[in-house]
Formats: structure tokens, C-alpha cells, sequence
């Protein structure tokens, strides 16, 4: 499996302190319904398409070598004919049909990092990796975290925490901050809605703390999913038991929806809408009440 | 007891200010004859032509000083204006001419920056004072026959490039710290003793004399303001009022003749001058210079006497900078294409370094930034000054108002600034006191005569040209220089060799016609207001005009810039590189604006462009402006300066593109060109750390006129202290890249699109146009829709 970035940010200034660069690693091994970047779950090399950049020309239908495309009458692409083979978006002129997922060398990722390092030394930002679930790429993360302590960038990890604890134990020396998400408490819930457990999540948590390593938790706020009263409780009680003493909270948008139909993903839409502000603050102040500190991103 | 007491007096400051502010925003932009008439009646008497050229100009303006009218309104502290209605521009025939009269009967019905006029100040217009100025105003003295001819039909529509000569030459700042040091009575005394050692038909004589002349009466004004308040105070029924009024008359008697004793003085001083300079020349970028330095010794011993409180000083400090607002350029209607939204450019500085690179920031300059939010008008200008000494406060501050959407102050890199004025003969001392002026200009207050604004000059059509064998596309004659066809060339250095040699032969014709604008205002239009406040003039006993001046420059701006960087990436990457177009076939399918060619003009859209952090894109702006830069090199002006290269637009970026042929970066025929020296509209995606190492690309130790870069940020991206301090980071490290000047433009795009659409509903929404401020509002539409488009910076 040779690693994809999809998408490297710059100026990123919520994930992590200061001024960022996230460096999106393609893949993932859950499969959260609510997820903002649907293009991050595959493996695969994908192509999203554009209409609102489409010049009709018709170019990519005449180079796709296996009749993938057709017009209906707007384009659209057979994904299951499709080999991302990207002869269609070479032959674009528009632009409006592009491949997400690209090979980069560790020195090309890093060429693009080192762009803002001056910004990072004075904001007190750095790298952030993200994905996808960044640990599956466990070489190349590697590699480029024992880079950037070279250089004394600042990094971070956004994980979803289903990782395996030897191998993560391996890149806490070259981590100073991890951004580990907590979704559901309930094991059985957890499984219906992700496809998988939790309980790995919850051991390595554990595993963490008593590592003394330099996390923080982040809870994304689904309604419906992660944001019932029964969950928040019981994912209170978790942190508690466990000494956390603050949590960021993130907002739901429907944003990734855009990004699914673009690239004809098979995730369907969550169909909830997003909080108000009374329905935020709400919740909130039931995390102030159990003494929690919060952080929201919204 | 006491925090009730600074409250209440917290709260009568900002209605005084509030007021005064809602009485100049409700006013209509007007124009006023009063100047107009009265420079006419001097003129209209033969035997005042008769004396020297100086001495005349000197009586024309104390003829309009006399007579004017003096109003003095409600709650106004700080009294003067230059006409007689409250928010109005002057008229100055003997200088624009014709050329600004030619829409008179419409200015009150065209869409775009309407102004209203009366109808019988229409009949005088007509019947009075065209008729005499039409074949003597300036322009038309500097040239002859058919050079007029040329000249009056290239500048009532500027392609090439815009000319701001020949209104007079009025960006500067005036020594305003020796007056409030000197008073009037003593600049007089100095210029008497210098007269009486030239004989009475020496040059210089006359020059003395006119100088007398013009202070004379410009202390006359103000005592005829001091008789106005004098007989308002005895009218007045408000006992506060009335002793507001007396207070008032006292100062007025007082300065400008003499030296200034406090704050009150020292600000009314200022403006009886600033007002009376603006009446002697028509160019509006009469700035303020560093208003913190020179007015702090007042405000602190006033404030320590206890003479006054903080907020008395600061509402007077208020009074002032409202007044700014009340003056306003009139412009024909094809000129408010190229500079819209009602431009001036009156800069205001604060913030930076003594002469010893120690820090100044004091408590005048928080009293500036804490106006800039609470009173957010069209004017003054605010730029702040930031070195590696810079205090923490002081840039917290600056921060806070750029998050809140403030938009002011504009900041300017000190360290990479001094080293350009140096580099351009400035002393040290002095480019470390340096000053900011009109729109992003650099100089040294008091000591400079740099005419920052002597034109703009159209760069795109240089490299049209360079592809046209010196013509521009469908033209016959040829206007460039004759450089080789197309189909001779055989690389990207014979493109570029092409385009070197067009830019060389603008940039030596406009040389060349600036020269008889220099002398024509050497010769009809001195300066001796302008020249009694500014250095060098009275030791050279020469007019600011004539090269009086200790620091003579003319600065040039090159607009369109970034356009020509990604045009010539693009025929690079697509005829040389990837070898799929020929050149022939790209310069005909821009010559036929990219008809029939859709495909191709998706192609070079697609490239990458400035603005992206893309190193070949980002060498291409290098050595664009390189080139820019050395076309100047060695070009004096008949002042004996330089001439120096700037990179500001004002709104010619749109002017310019409407008479502009299709480019190879996409851009279609007319349509606008990238404001100052940022990306094309919506082409910087890799957000503002990349937008900026891209402009520090460019060598701006060599734009010693100044440049302008403009970033926008939607209100969400940088709530709060996390943004405030993100911020901060990000611009400081932009100057130690190597940025010269920014300006932020905070707001959400949600905002400007319902602004556009409902307009009375946002009458106080200010942005940024480029190094001025404008009122959304008196912008074109087609200028809305580009800052609604401008990329916003956000992730």
C-alpha cells in the first residue's frame, strides 16, 4: 500500500497552536457516517468532479479508454468501470475533473512544510498529520516526524485512536502534541455506526496517560451519533474516571456532503442539521457542570 | 465618585465626536465655486498678470483666503475649510481645466460618485470662469499644437499611462512641527531677511516676497475665523457653548502666527495650514505626517499641567481627524475610473523610531488607534509603523482593530523601508524619521518634494506590444518600439528581450513627457504656501517647483505587475516547455480575445499563478519588477531627483484593464488587472502564508515609492485573542521575509454581497480599495463585485 496525500493545508490555525501546515494522509480504518472528508477514507487514488467547472467539452469521455463516462445528460463517472487510470483529468482542460491522492516522497512533503517554517517559529505552530487515519501510515510518519524534530518543527497527530499501541509507542518521542478523538462509549453502538470497536480506543487512551504523553481529547458533536444525551453522559463519566480535565468540542457541518458527491462516494447523507447556538451552549454547560474545560471549534 | 466622573465625561467625548461625525456623513458630496470665482477675479485684472508668476499665484490664494467664506459648525472645535459647504471639493481651473469641467452640468446626476452642485453655480461655472480659463490652464501652457492634442486625448482616457502632473504637485507633507514650534510670524521674519538680500528684480526676491505674501494671509484667515467665533459667542444661548466659542476665538488669535502653547493650539494650527495648502494645488495627497511625535510634547504637558484631561485631549485630537473627512478631490467622470471611491489621500503616521532607531510609540499614538475604531470615516489615512522595537501594547492594539474590521492602520515594515530611503539618497537620521504619504508613499516629512503620485503607468500593454512588434492589437500605427515580430522569435529570452525594450521605451516617453509638465509647473503653477513649509526652499530661495526642496523625487507606479509575471510563466510553460501551443497561435487567439480558442485559454488559466508560494511563477514577479525598476534607473526630473519605481493601482488596475488586450494568463480583453501587487482575483488558494512568501518575492528595497499590498480575511477566520495573536505572527513574519506595507481588509463576503445589493443599509461600510479607504458604497459596481471577489485568505 503506497501512502496518498490528498491534501496538504497551509495556514491552518485549528489544529494545533499557531500557524500549521496539515499534512492529509489518504485511508482509513474506520468509518465514521458523519465524516468531513469522505475523500480521506479510501486507500485508492479517486477523481472528484466539478460541474461547476465543467465546460461541457466532452474531451474526458473521448480519452477515458474504458467508457467510464457518460452523460446523462450531465457527466458522470462509472465508478465501477472506473480504474483511476486519470486519462480524464489529464485530458481536462477545465479543470473540473481532478485526481485526489497523490505519491509524494517524504522530501517532496517536506519541501512543502519547510515553506512556512518561519511562520511557525513565530506564531509557535508547526506540522500537523492528519488524514484518514494518519497511523496507517506508520514508515512514512515515521520518517517524516523524525524529519520535522530535526528541523525543531513543532508536531502533532490527529488520530482516531484505533491504532496499535506498539507501534504508536514508537512516534511519542518525536510527538509534542496528539489530538486522539473520542466519538461513542457505548462498544456495541460504537461498532454499529463505525464498523468496529471501541475498546482498543478506550485501552490506548489508557496506554496515553500512563505514557504521560501530550494529548488532548477532541469530541466531534454529531446529532443523532455522538451528540445524545446518553452518550455525552457516558462519555463524561469516561473522562472522569480517567482524570481528563478538558476536552475540545467540535462543531457538525455538513460541508464533507459536497465532497461525497463529488467523488460518487457510497457514504449516504447523515440528513441532520447542524446546532444552533442555544442547543451548543446547552451542551456546554452541561460539560462546564461536571467540571470539564472545553474548548469549541465551531 | 471618580470612575462616575470619567464616565460621564467618557460618554459627552464620543457624542461630541458622534455628532460631529453624523452631521459630515450626512452631508452630500458637493462642489463648492467659491475658489473657482475667486482665483478667477485675481486673474481677470490685467496688471496682476503683469507681475512676476509667483507673486501672483502667492496673491491669487491670500485673494481667496480674504474673501472666503468663514463657517464655523455646531460642536466643531477645530474650525477651517476649504469651502464653503461642509463636505465639498474645490475647483482649481487654472489647473485641471477643462477636462474636469466637461461633465459640470452632470456631477449631480452621474451614478458613480455623484456631487451636487446648484444651478446657478453652474451659470457662473459657465458664463465666469470656463470661458477664461479655457485656453490658460495648466496643461495647456506646458504644451503646444499637436502635443496638446496628444496629450488631452491620451489623458481624458489614460491607456499607457495616467499623469497626475498637472493638477499641481500636492503629495507631500508640510514641515507642520517647525510651524507649531515657529508660527508664521517667524517663517515671515526669515523669508524677510532673505528677500532683502537679493536685489527687488532677482527671481529669488519675488519668491521671498510671494511666501510673505501668502502667510500674511493665511494668518488673516484665521483671524477672520477668531471674528466669526467672537461673533457666534455672543449670539450663543448655551453658556457651555459660548465659552466653547471664546475659548476658540482666543486660539484662532493666537496661531498659526505664532508658536502653538498647547494641544488646542497646535492642532488648529495645523489645520488653518493644511487647509490653505489644499486650496494652493489641486493633487490631493496632502498627508500629516507623524501627528503622534508632534503633537505629543503638547498633549503631555497640557495632560501634566492638567490644563487638560486625556479625554479632553482626545476629543480635540477626535475634532480633528473628522475634519479630514470634509475634504474631498473633485474629478471628472472619466478620472473617478481611475482613482474611485472619492481618493485622497491624507496620510497620518504613527508609531516607528527616533532618528536612533529608538522606539516612539506614545500615548497620542493610542489616542489614534483607539479614533481609528471608535470614529471609522473615509479619512484620514492611518498607517502605523512596526519595527523589530516595536511595543508589545502598541501591536496588540493594532491587531485588536484589525480583527474587530476596522481596517486601519494599514502597517509598514520600518527596517526594510529605511534601508529603500537610504538606498535612494535619503540620510540615515532622516529614513529612520521617515514619514508615510497619500496612499502607501514613503519620504521625509517637511523635507521632500517627491510628486510620489506623478503617474501610473500600464505595464500590460508594454508586454501586448512586446508581442505585437510595438504595436498594441489591432492597431496600425505603431506606438512602442520596434522589437522583433513573433515569428522571429525563437525563445523565452527573445520574448522577454521584447518586453524590456517596450517597458525602456514607456517609461523614457513618459520621461520625456513629464518634462514640460515639471517646467510648466515651475513656470505657471508655484508653489510658495507649499514651499514656506517645506525644507531646503528658504536656503535655496527656490519654489518647491523649481527644486527647492531638500529631497527631490518623482515616483512612478507600475501597475498590472503580477499580470505580466503570470502571462509570461504562461507562454513559457505553454509554447516552450510543453510545446503545445505556437506562439503565433496563442498571440492570435489573444489578438481575437480567446474566441474559438476555449480550450487554450482553459489551459493557461490552469497554470499555476502568482500568489501560490510557486517559485518559477514567483521569479517571473521578480523580474518583472526588476525590469520595472531599472527602466528608472538614471531618469531625473527637471527638479533634479529622482525618479522612483511604486507599486500602488488607486483603481487604474481597472481603468488601464478596460483598454487592455487579452493576456496569456487568461484575463480576457477589458477585463480588470490585479490591484497593486496582489495575485489575480480568487487565484491565491494556498492561503495567506503562501500569498505573502510570494510577494516578498519581489525586491521591494527597491520600491522607494512605496507599494501596496492588500489581504483579506473573513471576520470568522481570526475571532478572537487565538486570532489576534495568529495575526500578529503571521504579519511580523511577513516582514521579516522581506514585505514592505499591508493592508487587511477583515470582513465576511456574505456581508459585501448583501452590501451591494442593499446599500442604504451599510452607508458606514468602509474598505480598503487600494492603499486608500473607500465607502463601499461610492464604489462602481463593477469595483464591488472585484473586492467581493478578491480571494478571501481564510483556510
Amino acid at each position: 500500500m503506497i501512502p496518498l496525500v490528498f491534501d496538504i493545508q497551509r495556514f491552518s490555525i485549528h489544529d494545533g497552536p499557531g500557524i500549521r501546515t496539515v499534512v492529509f494522509l489518504k485511508g482509513c480504518n474506520l468509518e465514521c457516517p458523519w465524516c468531513q472528508n469522505p475523500e480521506s477514507i479510501s486507500h485508492k487514488v479517486e477523481l472528484a468532479y466539478y460541474p461547476d467547472k465543467c465546460q461541457n467539452l466532452r474531451d474526458c469521455a473521448m480519452f477515458c479508454p474504458h467508457g467510464a463516462i457518460g452523460f446523462q445528460p450531465n457527466l458522470t463517472i462509472n465508478r465501477a468501470l472506473c480504474t483511476q487510470c486519470t486519462s480524464c483529468s489529464v485530458s481536462c482542460h477545465a479543470g473540473a475533473i481532478r485526481v485526489i491522492g497523490q505519491h509524494l516522497t517524504p522530501e517532496q512533503i517536506m519541501l512543502e512544510i519547510e515553506k512556512d517554517k518561519d511562520y511557525y517559529q513565530t506564531s509557535g505552530g508547526g506540522v500537523t498529520f492528519s488524514g484518514g487515519e494518519p497511523t496507517l501510515h506508520f514508515d512514512l510518519l515515521f520518517d517524516l516526524l523524525k524529519r520535522c524534530k530535526t528541523q525543531n518543527i513543532h508536531t502533532n497527530i490527529e488520530t482516531n485512536g484505533y491504532f496499535s499501541w506498539n507501534q504508536f509507542q514508537q512516534l511519542l518521542p518525536y510527538l509534542d502534541l496528539i489530538y486522539f478523538d473520542i466519538k461513542i462509549a457505548d462498544t456495541l453502538l460504537h461498532k454499529k455506526h463505525l464498523h468496529a470497536g471501541n475498546e482498543k480506543i478506550w485501552e490506548n487512551i489508557k496506554n496515553l496517560i500512563r505514557a504521560n504523553a501530550p494529548v488532548e481529547f477532541r469530541m466531534p458533536l454529531i446529532p443523532d451519533y455522538t451528540a445524545t444525551d446518553q452518550n455525552i453522559r457516558s462519555v463524561v463519566i469516561k473522562l472522569k474516571e480517567m482524570g481528563i480535565k478538558k476536552i475540545h468540542l467540535l462543531a457538525y457541518h455538513n460541508m464533507g456532503e459536497a465532497k461525497a458527491e463529488r467523488i460518487g462516494s457510497t457514504l449516504p447523507p447523515l440528513g441532520v442539521s447542524s446546532f444552533n447556538n442555544e442547543q451548543w451552549n446547552e451542551m456546554l454547560h452541561y460539560f462546564h457542570e461536571q467540571e470539564l474545560e472545553t474548548i469549541s471549534l465551531r | 465618585m471618580e470612575t462616575t466622573a470619567t464616565l460621564t465625561e467618557k460618554s459627552t467625548t464620543l457624542s461630541r465626536l458622534n455628532k460631529l461625525k453624523d452631521d459630515v456623513t450626512s452631508f452630500p458630496y458637493s462642489v463648492c465655486i467659491e475658489r473657482a470665482v475667486r482665483i478667477t477675479e485675481y486673474f481677470k485684472i490685467k496688471d496682476n498678470r503683469k507681475k512676476p508668476i509667483v507673486i501672483q499665484k502667492a496673491e491669487a490664494l491670500a485673494h481667496l483666503l480674504r474673501n472666503k467664506k468663514c463657517l464655523i459648525y455646531d460642536h466643531e472645535r477645530i474650525v477651517g475649510s476649504t469651502t464653503s459647504k461642509r463636505v465639498a471639493g474645490p475647483l482649481y481651473p487654472e489647473l485641471h481645466g477643462l477636462p474636469v469641467m466637461e461633465d459640470l452640468l452632470s456631477f449631480s446626476n452621474r451614478k458613480l460618485n455623484p456631487l451636487q452642485i446648484e444651478k446657478p453655480e453652474i451659470n457662473k461655472l459657465a458664463t465666469y470662469v470656463i470661458p477664461f480659463w479655457a485656453n490658460k490652464f495648466l496643461a495647456y501652457q506646458a504644451f503646444s499644437g499637436k502635443s496638446l492634442l496628444r496629450f488631452v486625448m491620451d489623458q481624458l482616457s489614460p491607456r499607457f499611462y495616467l499623469i497626475n502632473e498637472t493638477g499641481g504637485i500636492g503629495h507631500l507633507i508640510p514641515d507642520y512641527e517647525s510651524l507649531m514650534q515657529k508660527g508664521l510670524l517667524e517663517v515671515i521674519a526669515q523669508h524677510e531677511s532673505k528677500r532683502d538680500s537679493f536685489s527687488e528684480n532677482h527671481p529669488s526676491h519675488a519668491f521671498h516676497q510671494a511666501v510673505i505674501i501668502i502667510c500674511q494671509a493665511v494668518i488673516d484667515m484665521s483671524q477672520r475665523y477668531a471674528q466669526e467665533a467672537e461673533r457666534m459667542a455672543v449670539c450663543a444661548i448655551d453658556e457651555q457653548r459660548k465659552s466653547e466659542l471664546m475659548e476658540l476665538a482666543g486660539v484662532l488669535r493666537h496661531v498659526p502666527a505664532h508658536p502653538a502653547r498647547g494641544l488646542y493650539d497646535a492642532l488648529q494650527s495645523v489645520w488653518m495650514l493644511h487647509i490653505a495648502i489644499t486650496l494652493e494645488g489641486l493633487d490631493n495627497g496632502i498627508s500629516l505626517g507623524r501627528m503622534d511625535q508632534y503633537l505629543f510634547p503638547f498633549y503631555k504637558s497640557d495632560v501634566e499641567k492638567g490644563a487638560l484631561t486625556s479625554e479632553q485631549a482626545k476629543e480635540l485630537i477626535g475634532c480633528f481627524v473628522i475634519k479630514t473627512a470634509e475634504i474631498i478631490p473633485v474629478f471628472s467622470n472619466k478620472i473617478s475610473k481611475s482613482h474611485g471611491g472619492f481618493l485622497s489621500g491624507q496620510a497620518l503616521t504613527i508609531g516607528g523610531t527616533d532618528s536612533n532607531g529608538n522606539d516612539v510609540v506614545n500615548d497620542v499614538s493610542y489616542v489614534f488607534l483607539e479614533l481609528m475604531d471608535e470614529i471609522r470615516m473615509r479619512q484620514p489615512n492611518y498607517h502605523a509603523r512596526i519595527h523589530a522595537g516595536s511595543p508589545r501594547k502598541y501591536l496588540e492594539k493594532i491587531m485588536g482593530n484589525l480583527v474587530k474590521g476596522v481596517n486601519s492602520p494599514a502597517i509598514y515594515n520600518d527596517e526594510l523601508i529605511i534601508r529603500s530611503l537610504e538606498r535612494c539618497g535619503m540620510s540615515h537620521a532622516d529614513a529612520m524619521e521617515y514619514s508615510t504619504l497619500g496612499c502607501v508613499e514613503l519620504c521625509s516629512a517637511g523635507k521632500t518634494f517627491g510628486s510620489t503620485d506623478a503617474a501610473l503607468l500600464n505595464v500590460p500593454i508594454c508586454l501586448e506590444m512586446a508581442l505585437n512588434g510595438g504595436k498594441t492589437f489591432g492597431s496600425i500605427t505603431r506606438r512602442g518600439y520596434k522589437t522583433i515580430l513573433p515569428s522571429q522569435m525563437k525563445c523565452m529570452e527573445d520574448v522577454k528581450q521584447a518586453f524590456v525594450l517596450q517597458v525602456k521605451h514607456l517609461v523614457d516617453e513618459l520621461h520625456q513627457v513629464l518634462a514640460p509638465i515639471e517646467e510648466a509647473n515651475r513656470d505657471f503653477h508655484p508653489t510658495p504656501l507649499t514651499s514656506a513649509l517645506i525644507q531646503g526652499c528658504i536656503e535655496s530661495s527656490k519654489d518647491v517647483t523649481a527644486g527647492g526642496a531638500t529631497y527631490n523625487f518623482s515616483g512612478v507606479q507600475g501597475v498590472g505587475i503580477t499580470d505580466v509575471a503570470d502571462s509570461l510563466f504562461a507562454i513559457e510553460q505553454i509554447v516552450f516547455v510543453q510545446k503545445k501551443y505556437s506562439l503565433t497561435a496563442l498571440i492570435g487567439a489573444l489578438k481575437n480575445n480567446f474566441n474559438g480558442e476555449e480550450r487554450m485559454r482553459m489551459d493557461v488559466m490552469n497554470l499555476p499563478k502568482f500568489g501560490n508560494d510557486n517559485v518559477a511563477v514567483d521569479a517571473y514577479a521578480r523580474w518583472v519588477s526588476d525590469v520595472f525598476y531599472d527602466a528608472f534607473e538614471g531618469l531625473y526630473n527637471t527638479r533634479g531627483g529622482r525618479f522612483v519605481a511604486g507599486f500602488y493601482s488607486t483603481t487604474t488596475h481597472y481603468s488601464f484593464g478596460l483598454l487592455t488586450g487579452a493576456m496569456a494568463n487568461g484575463r480576457l480583453k477589458g477585463q480588470p488587472f490585479t490591484s497593486g501587487i496582489a495575485p489575480t482575483n480568487g487565484m491565491d488558494k494556498n492561503g495567506p502564508t503562501a500569498l505573502f512568501n510570494s510577494i516578498v518575492s519581489i525586491d521591494f528595497e527597491r520600491a522607494h515609492n512605496g507599494a501596496n499590498v492588500n489581504a483579506k480575511f473573513d471576520t470568522a477566520t481570526l475571532r478572537g485573542d487565538h486570532g489576534k495573536d495568529i495575526l500578529q505572527a503571521l504579519l511580523l513574519t511577513y516582514f521579516k521575509k522581506g514585505g514592505m506595507q499591508v493592508q487587511l481588509n477583515v470582513l465576511d463576503t456574505e456581508m459585501l454581497k448583501d452590501a451591494k445589493l442593499y446599500p442604504e443599509k451599510y452607508p458606514w461600510l468602509i474598505v480598503r480599495v487600494s492603499g486608500y479607504s473607500a465607502y463601499f458604497n461610492d464604489l462602481s459596481p463593477a469595483m464591488k463585485d472585484e473586492i467581493i471577489q478578491r480571494s478571501t485568505l481564510s483556510c
